[in-house]
């Protein structure tokens, strides 16, 4: 009864119609405006879901059998010339071609090299080679509209309407015989986490458009794990399959340097979020670029484990899915360090400072290149290499 | 280490931008052809980088692979006049 007299009391009959359309009006925006703020703060990712239920929770303890290494770049570093010999003690060259006198090779993509076979991924689709370098099969197929070619000497040129793609283009990476890929199907705003068995060779045909003879204009191999929905509109975050059962999701947003914001997820291959790790780097002043400059995040895998080095954090880590980042190295830059104020903010000189863009890992060494930014006034940054 | 190269990234000249990428890399001491940075991993822990013929052959002629009388890089620019151009063949180097 009491609910009752409560309820009734904030809805009284209006007898004003105009009042009655203004309040209508004023609660619909009032909606609006939260969906937009609630939008900005989810994760902008139909294909995870954040559901109610169990989260893990993340630990980034170090492991006391195996503590990270610390790397010092604050003194001075030795230079010298490096011959490929003291590295390798054998060179190899393997030849790829697809067949039927393909171009797929005007854009290099990426590669993934397994203990049996090579997977090349770029704008044309995904292609299996045996390690001898012999063709296999096209896993997937991308088409679009525009130029199918980019022209070598003016790659600026050849760029097409992403909203004509149809195809895998992000994601492509290899996991214990599987080959884990996103398909963005953009003219129907659609996306699918694709999982193709390098073992099993009746796999069938999914997500085909038919046309009306000849082979489709797009297919892709595989299992479909997840579906949801892709946009242009919505900065995608970055997918990264860890394990056979787990994939990491990379916020991709600036938001992911304010306070309370998260810096990555992981979630099942149903969807579900299995843990969320909060960002600790975090802007004290807000940026006041207007430069779109990247965030340079940095992943590589050492083995099948998955590493991190986030920008403007100065530990490596290594994820051990679900929720477990394990510290493996600490790069001690000194006055180098960039941090997120000086990459962001205008009135910060770069002077002196370094940034890791990519970094490679084998058994031996760390292969790090990275920008230096020179106390010279007009100088311009300069990569530099090191092992 | 440190290999330290007055290198600048130059989007719109592929070719000049990989010649300076080979300048930075391990300069090849094994086999005659080009340096070396490694861009992958194989899953048994090689490492490897992809060339482009278009790039093998103009480095072959901006070099003194022409007039050589060293039996490795005469091998390696027999090698590059070998290889299709066009996006229809990609090089895979390995060193293991």
């Amino acid at each position: 009864m009491l609910l009752i007299v409560i309820s009734c009391h904030h809805n009284r009959l209006k007898t004003n119609e105009k009042e009655l359309a203004k309040e209508i009006k004023n609660q619909e925006s009032e909606i609006k405006e939260a969906e937009r703020i609630a939008s900005e703060n989810h994760v902008s990712d139909t294909l995870v879901k954040t559901h109610g239920g169990f989260f893990y929770k993340e630990d980034r303890s170090v492991d006391l059998k195996h503590p990270p290494v610390v790397i010092d770049f604050s003194k001075e570093i030795p230079v010298r010339k490096f011959k490929l010999s003291n590295i390798a003690s054998k060179v190899r060259y393997l030849v790829l071609q697809v067949p039927d006198d393909s171009n797929y090779f005007s854009e290099v993509g990426v590669l993934n090299i397994t203990l049996n076979n090579i997977i090349t991924s770029n704008i044309f689709g995904i292609q299996r080679f045996s390690r001898d370098g012999k063709f296999i099969e096209t896993i997937c197929k991308n088409s679009f509209s525009g130029k199918n070619e980019i022209k070598f000497d003016n790659p600026l040129g050849s760029f097409f309407p992403i909203e004509t793609f149809r195809g895998a283009i992000h994601g492509v990476n290899t996991i214990s015989n599987k080959v884990f890929y996103k398909y963005s199907n953009y003219p129907e705003e659609k996306a699918s986490l694709v999982r193709f068995s390098l073992k099993d060779n009746s796999q069938s045909l999914t997500l085909a458009q038919p046309v009306e003879a000849g082979q489709p204009e797009t297919f892709a191999k595989g299992e479909i794990i997840s579906e949801g929905t892709e946009s242009l509109s919505i900065p995608q975050p970055e997918l990264i399959p860890v394990s056979d059962y787990c994939y990491a999701s990379i916020i991709p947003k600036l938001k992911t340097l304010e306070r309370n914001s998260l810096l990555m997820i992981t979630f099942n291959l149903k969807g579900d979020t299995l843990c969320k790790f909060k960002q600790y780097d975090f802007l004290d002043v807000p940026i006041t670029k207007t430069l779109n400059l990247g965030i340079p995040h940095l992943k590589w895998y050492y083995g099948q484990s998955s590493t991190f080095k986030w920008a403007f954090n100065d530990t490596i880590f290594r994820l051990i899915p679900p929720n477990r980042l394990v510290p493996a190295f600490i790069f001690n830059f000194g006055k180098y360090k960039t941090t997120d104020e000086d990459w962001f903010q205008l009135n910060i000189k770069m002077h002196e400072k370094l940034i890791p863009n990519e970094i490679l890992e084998d058994a031996r060494y760390l292969y790090i290149i990275y920008d230096y930014f020179p106390i010279e006034k007009n100088a311009k940054s300069k990569l530099e290499y090191a092992i | 280490m440190l290999f330290d190269d007055e290198q600048k990234n130059k989007l719109l000249d592929p070719l000049e931008s990989m010649r300076n990428h080979w300048k930075a890399g391990f300069e090849n001491d094994m086999d005659g052809g080009t340096p070396f940075w490694p861009r992958y991993i194989t899953s048994d822990r090689n490492i490897a980088m992809t060339l482009q013929p278009e790039l093998l052959k103009h480095f072959i002629q901006h070099s003194d692979y022409m007039s050589t009388n060293d039996p490795r890089k005469k091998a390696f620019a027999t090698f590059v006049n070998s290889l299709k151009t066009g996006g229809r063949e990609l090089v895979i180097m390995f060193a293991e």
